[in-house]
């Protein structure tokens, strides 16, 4: 390495920190410790939520490689990076293990497990990026067979795990890059109309307690005794730790949905509840407003891209944030049914964790890289 | 379009939904929030009723004779048995599997082996079963297995998709070290528990529920194939067109037109008569398999929703009055016994010695009398899902709150059954009390609502526990006494076989009325029964032949050749018929020889004690003259011997014995029990018997158309003592107040009472039948007893001979010049005791009066 080289090696974590997109990372590491925070609440008074923690740091570092490595390195290797997803979920299906009825996690030895399945979350956005940026505007049915059939793969594999609520992920994450690469409406408003239309036929096929979850999902409102002890006791105990939250909550640890375990899974996909309840319609809309600052302001931060790679990949992880949060928030408020799906960062799911802090980490390295890149699409805008 | 604009409207997308979840947060915190807070209100505050001490019953001189003790008894649950126990597990798993297995007990015994088959039961083979049982068997497995919690998932998983065993954790670490710890731990608890041992004990409870649960399942199935109710199907076999509905059913389940009455039987029960549950298992199991063959539908999910429903609720108490050892050990090691549960109840125990039948007892409530209680819980349950109730919904819910709390019968309510408890219910029932808890924000649960238990009344009875005891003696040494008199008789050994039988095992009532204030100090009958064992006992005791659940001095209810004629006794009804008509029949004399034919009735052969000669109204009565009270008969006529009678309140239904009836809110007696006392019977004839003099004869010397109890006879001589038909009181204060003697005073000219007074001490004189000279000894004439013997004939037995005759003695003390005012009229029924009542029934009285005759009156 010549010495200029070296100068200018040694250079680059100032100017890439000059670049990084701050702010995301603040409101991400903010609602991380927003989360922390509740979860400490719900370990109750005396212990600390150290697996929680644990998983944190795990995922900081996670961050940390990911924002290190240049973005020339993720995009060269996105399909790479997506087939070792696809790898993962075959590999699940064949040695994972069982928890909550899905197929979804590989076992690592010593209580650690992984569930490939968040992790695909940016492998599909790594290829679709790279496809779409790769390409010319899709203007043809024909242009969004290949995006579809990526996107397809990996949401049939976990749906086979039976894992429906990421299954559901992907579907937005594809839809959103198809739009931002330009697709026009005429086009996409199949992919979405589709769906919508199919949905009576998919819940006819599907199993019981998914018809049941819809069932309890449509009547929320007049339960019986029995249902409420049953099929709709979670989200009538979610929606009950909500409403007696009122404007400010009962406090830190102090929501009786949360210290007298009435509430199921709060430490998980259930936590949001909690943060109403505890903290209040004051508590809960700050929440809000941080966990949705991290997919608006890299939406913006998309914005300033000329490299569509980069525009999308950015812009990718911010609505990979925001789906999660309307999705998971909107089944504990009964605005859509119920279906298991984390909040990144916040819930105790550690692969989604580390595969959400990997993607603020992509997010950054992508971001930080301004160089001109002389793609088909690089001056289309 | 711009990038900008593309990210532009995918922003604005998200921000909307971000702006309906904020509406959704302020509509749900802000909008409903009193709605949640009400809602979370309901679903975390626990309630839990506070049950009440029952008030005493205590005798007259207040020694207690009921009362509740707090106890500890263990009781069997069966739905956390089967949940929690390996035997339960075991026996469960494999009845949805379809191994074979002999109860809880062969479960148990077998459970290795068992264990080991269940455990390698291939996916395959749970996959066939129907949804729901392969839920359950899932359950089983899991917790037969020891798999975590957290496997769960992946046994659902292996059960839809897998094939072969599951790969269950080593038997050692799971199933078989459970199963050595469950044996350490049931060893223990067996060495505690009384004999017999336990688990039998549960297998029995087991099979009991399960027939329980297959007549409700009948009951279920005839619902939902007529599209009725559970109750509708019962009441529709009580009604009118209880053959129609029997034959659309049998048509339905294609079901033998003779089957209908097993069925109609079938349907109306919810539990077999001890000894018959083996039939009525097999019975159950053939019809409700004939139902699953012809409309499966009718079945569909009962099982499983019965099971939810009784299972539960099944809590028979396997011991009572437990070891604190055995407390110890359940209480603070559930999780080792489960189904098995120690609780604090109250008991009802009667420490006394005073008769059940009076007592009365407590029994759990039946389906029908919960009838209330159901709907009105079905109505509350509809009201409390509203999420947002009107003000309306919201007081008509603490309405039925209030009602089903302490206004209806309730579950855990007890039915007062005839006698004291049920007399006086009202005194003795307190008031369960209710406490509310609230889980909210606080460290200690919030406490709600609390209304205190009020604990239940006292009932002083006029019944005197000493002299009741006494009473039940002198019965005892009477009829040995008489035996033995008989021996020493000239010719005794020549004592029919009946007699002897009679006089060795007692069956008599003995009544005491106090004639100051018309209490009952003594009302006995022997024989009687154990309150504490009544129940285990019922079958034996209702078919004893001596009818031991039969009140002999009440007299309730007799079987032929038991029939309370009161005989002789009744002659003086006849006699004051004849003095008040004309007070010459005093020194009207007839001639008796021994047999009277009289002339209108050709064939009609009367007879007599004795050939008595001439003889007046007094000595007639002296000596029992039949032959006198016939032909004071042909000149009273039937019409005015059966108007004297009621008057003197024969024919009566009850006496208005506050035990078996109350004043209603007329302040007439409203009967409550329609057995325990009969009181007395007139069975006048009809048509042209009426006119028979025969007859009127007959009724004269108390036989054929008369019955009365010895309570009745015992008011009858009370009136002839003090002028006072007495109602008669055995409640001498209802808690702490005092009741009210009551009387009617029927008129009887004093001059005509000392008259007939003279003549019923005659009897108890040294030329009465009430003198005995075997047992000088004896003689009433010691206490100043007036009154009169009896000896009633009380027809043929099914082989045509004449049974032993009733004895009887009915009179008043003390009497006589000298005595003072009468305190106490008695009455003696020595029931087919085949003598005469001047041989048995007085030496009864006299053994009593020897006791206790100082005693009561001083």
């Amino acid at each position: 390495m010549s010495r200029t080289a070296l100068l200018r090696w040694l250079a680059r974590p100032g100017r890439y920190l000059a670049r990084a997109d701050w702010p995301v990372l603040l409101a991400a590491a903010a609602a991380a410790a927003f989360g922390l925070v509740v979860q400490a609440g719900i370990a109750g008074p005396g212990r600390l939520p150290t697996s929680h923690a644990m998983r944190l740091a795990v995922a900081a570092a996670a961050l940390a490689a990911a924002a290190a490595l240049p973005a020339r390195i993720w995009r060269r290797h996105a399909y790479l990076l997506y087939g070792l997803g696809v790898a993962g979920l075959v590999l699940v299906l064949l040695i994972g293990r069982a928890t909550n009825a899905a197929r979804s996690w590989i076992d690592l030895g010593g209580g650690f497990k992984l569930q490939p399945s968040e992790f695909m979350k940016v492998g599909l956005l790594l290829a679709l990026a790279k496809w779409f940026a790769d390409r010319k505007r899709p203007e043809r049915f024909e242009d969004l067979v290949v995006p579809a059939a990526l996107a397809a793969l990996p949401a049939a594999l976990v749906l086979l795990q039976p894992d429906l609520g990421t299954t559901l992920t992907f579907a937005p994450l594809f839809l959103f890059l198809c739009w931002l690469a330009g697709t026009p409406w005429r086009l996409l408003r199949w992919f979405v109309l589709t769906p919508v239309l199919l949905a009576p036929l998919a819940l006819a096929a599907g199993q019981n307690y998914q018809r049941e979850r819809i069932e309890v999902w449509l009547h929320q409102n007049e339960l019986s005794e029995e249902q409420k002890k049953a099929e709709g006791y979670q989200l009538w105990h979610a929606k009950m730790a909500v409403g007696t939250g009122g404007l400010t909550g009962f406090g830190w640890g102090r929501g009786p949905e949360n210290r007298y375990d009435l509430l199921p899974e709060r430490h998980n996909d259930f936590i949001f509840p909690v943060v109403a309840e505890e903290f209040g319609l004051v508590g809960a809309s700050a929440f809000l407003a941080l966990y949705a600052a991290i997919g608006l302001l890299a939406l913006r931060g998309a914005v300033r891209h000329r490299d569509p790679f980069a525009r999308f990949v950015v812009a990718g992880v911010g609505a990979h944030f925001l789906d999660h949060l309307i999705l998971n928030v909107g089944v504990t408020l009964g605005l859509f049914p119920t279906t298991g799906l984390p909040l990144p960062l916040v819930s105790f799911g550690g692969s989604a964790m580390v595969a959400s802090a990997a993607a603020v980490g992509l997010l950054l390295a992508v971001g930080a890289e301004r160089r001109p890149v002389f793609g088909d699409r690089a001056f289309e805008d | 379009m711009s990038r900008f604009r593309r990210i532009g409207r995918a922003a604005l997308v998200y921000g909307v939904f971000l702006a309906l979840i904020l509406a959704r947060l302020v509509q749900l915190q802000v909008l409903e929030r009193e709605t949640w807070r009400a809602e979370a209100i309901r679903a975390r505050s626990s309630g839990r009723t506070l049950p009440f001490e029952r008030g005493r019953i205590l005798d007259r001189r207040g020694r207690v004779e009921a009362e509740d003790q707090r106890a500890f008894v263990l009781r069997f649950e069966y739905r956390s048995f089967r949940r929690g126990h390996l035997a339960g597990q075991i026996f469960e798993a494999c009845r949805l599997a379809g191994l074979p297995v002999g109860g809880l007990t062969d479960a148990w015994r077998r459970a290795e082996e068992l264990g080991r088959a269940l455990l390698s039961l291939p996916a395959e083979t749970v996959r066939e079963l129907p949804a729901g049982s392969r839920g359950d068997l899932l359950f089983y497995l899991e917790r037969i297995g020891g798999l975590p919690r957290s496997r769960r998932p992946e046994l659902e998983f292996w059960a839809q998709e897998g094939t072969g065993p599951f790969p269950w954790p080593p038997p050692a670490e799971g199933f078989l070290a459970t199963l050595e710890r469950l044996r350490r731990s049931w060893q223990r608890l067996e060495a505690l528990v009384p004999e017999p041992p336990l688990l039998p004990r549960l297998e029995e409870e087991r099979r009991r529920l399960e027939l329980r649960l297959r007549f409700l399942a009948l009951r279920e199935a005839a619902a939902a194939a007529t599209g009725s109710t559970r109750l509708e199907v019962l009441e529709a076999l009580a009604g009118a067109d209880r053959r129609a509905f029997l034959e659309a059913l049998l048509g339905r389940w294609r079901l033998a037109a003779a089957a209908g009455d097993e069925l109609a039987d079938a349907l109306r029960r919810s539990r077999a008569p001890s000894g018959e549950e083996e039939a009525w298992f097999g019975r159950t199991g053939e019809l409700l398999r004939r139902i699953e063959a012809a409309a499966p539908e009718d079945l569909a999910g009962v099982r499983r929703r019965l099971e939810r429903e009784v299972h539960s609720a099944w809590r028979p108490i396997l011991a009572r009055d437990l070891d604190w050892r055995l407390v110890d050990l359940v209480g603070q090691d559930p999780e080792s016994y489960p189904g098995l549960q120690v609780e604090e109840v109250h008991v009802r125990r009667y420490p006394g010695s005073l008769d059940p039948h009076l007592l009365g007892y407590l029994r759990q409530p039946g389906e029908e009398e919960l009838e209330e209680y159901e709907t009105l819980r079905a109505e509350r349950r509809a009201l409390a899902r509203k999420l947002d109730p009107t003000p309306a919904e919201t007081r008509e819910l603490a309405r039925l709150d209030r009602l089903l709390l302490r206004e209806v019968r309730r579950p855990d309510d007890w039915v007062a059954v005839q006698g004291a408890e049920r007399a006086g219910d009202e005194v003795l029932a307190g008031r369960r009390g209710l406490l509310r808890r609230l889980r909210w924000d606080e460290d200690e649960p919030v406490e709600l609502e609390f209304l205190p238990p009020a604990n239940g009344g006292d009932l002083r009875l006029a019944l005197d526990e000493a002299w009741s005891q006494a009473a039940v003696r002198a019965v005892h040494e009477g009829y040995a006494l008489a035996l033995q008199g008989l021996d020493a008789r000239p010719g005794g050994s020549a004592v029919p076989a009946s007699v002897r039988a009679a006089l060795a095992r007692p069956r008599a009532g003995f009544v005491l009325l106090d004639l100051r204030d018309g209490t009952v100090p003594v009302a006995v009958t022997v024989p009687s029964y154990d309150p504490e064992t009544f129940r285990r006992d019922y079958r034996t005791l209702a078919e004893d032949p001596a009818r031991p659940l039969r009140h002999r001095a009440l007299g309730s209810a007799a079987d032929a050749g038991q029939i309370p004629y009161p005989g002789s006794t009744f002659k003086l009804v006849a006699a004051v018929e004849a003095l008040s008509r004309d007070p010459s029949w005093w020194t009207r004399t007839f001639r008796c020889e021994r047999h009277y034919l009289p002339p209108y009735a050709t064939g009609t052969r009367l007879s007599c004690t004795g050939r008595h000669g001439e003889i007046d109204l007094r000595a007639a009565i002296r000596v029992s003259c039949n032959i006198y009270f016939y032909h004071l008969a042909e000149e009273l006529g039937w019409e005015a011997l059966e108007a004297r009678a009621r008057s003197l309140g024969f024919g009566e239904a009850t006496t208005g014995l506050d035990l078996t009836s109350r004043p209603g809110p007329d302040g007439r007696p409203e009967p409550l029990s329609s057995w325990l006392e009969v009181g007395s019977r007139l069975h006048p004839p009809d048509g042209r018997g009426r006119g028979r003099l025969v007859n009127a004869m007959r009724l004269a010397i108390g036989q054929t158309y008369v019955e009365a109890s010895p309570l009745q006879m015992a008011r009858f001589y009370g009136w002839l003592a003090c002028g006072r038909l007495w109602r008669p009181r055995m409640v001498l204060e209802r808690d702490g107040r005092p009741t009210e003697p009551e009387w009617r005073e029927p008129p009887l000219d004093p001059g005509l009472r000392r008259l007939l007074e003279q003549a019923l001490l005659d009897v108890t004189g040294p030329e009465g039948t009430a003198w005995d000279r075997a047992f000088q000894r004896y003689q009433l004439r010691d206490f100043a007893v007036a009154g009169k013997t009896g000896t009633a004939q009380v027809g043929r037995g099914a082989d045509g001979r004449e049974l032993p005759t009733h004895a009887w003695f009915a009179g008043w003390f003390p009497a006589g010049p000298g005595a003072g005012p009468p305190r106490y009229a008695v009455a003696v029924l020595c029931e087919n005791a085949g003598l005469h009542g001047g041989w048995i029934a007085t030496y009864v009285l006299h053994r009593f009066l020897e006791q206790v005759g100082e005693e009561l009156l001083r």
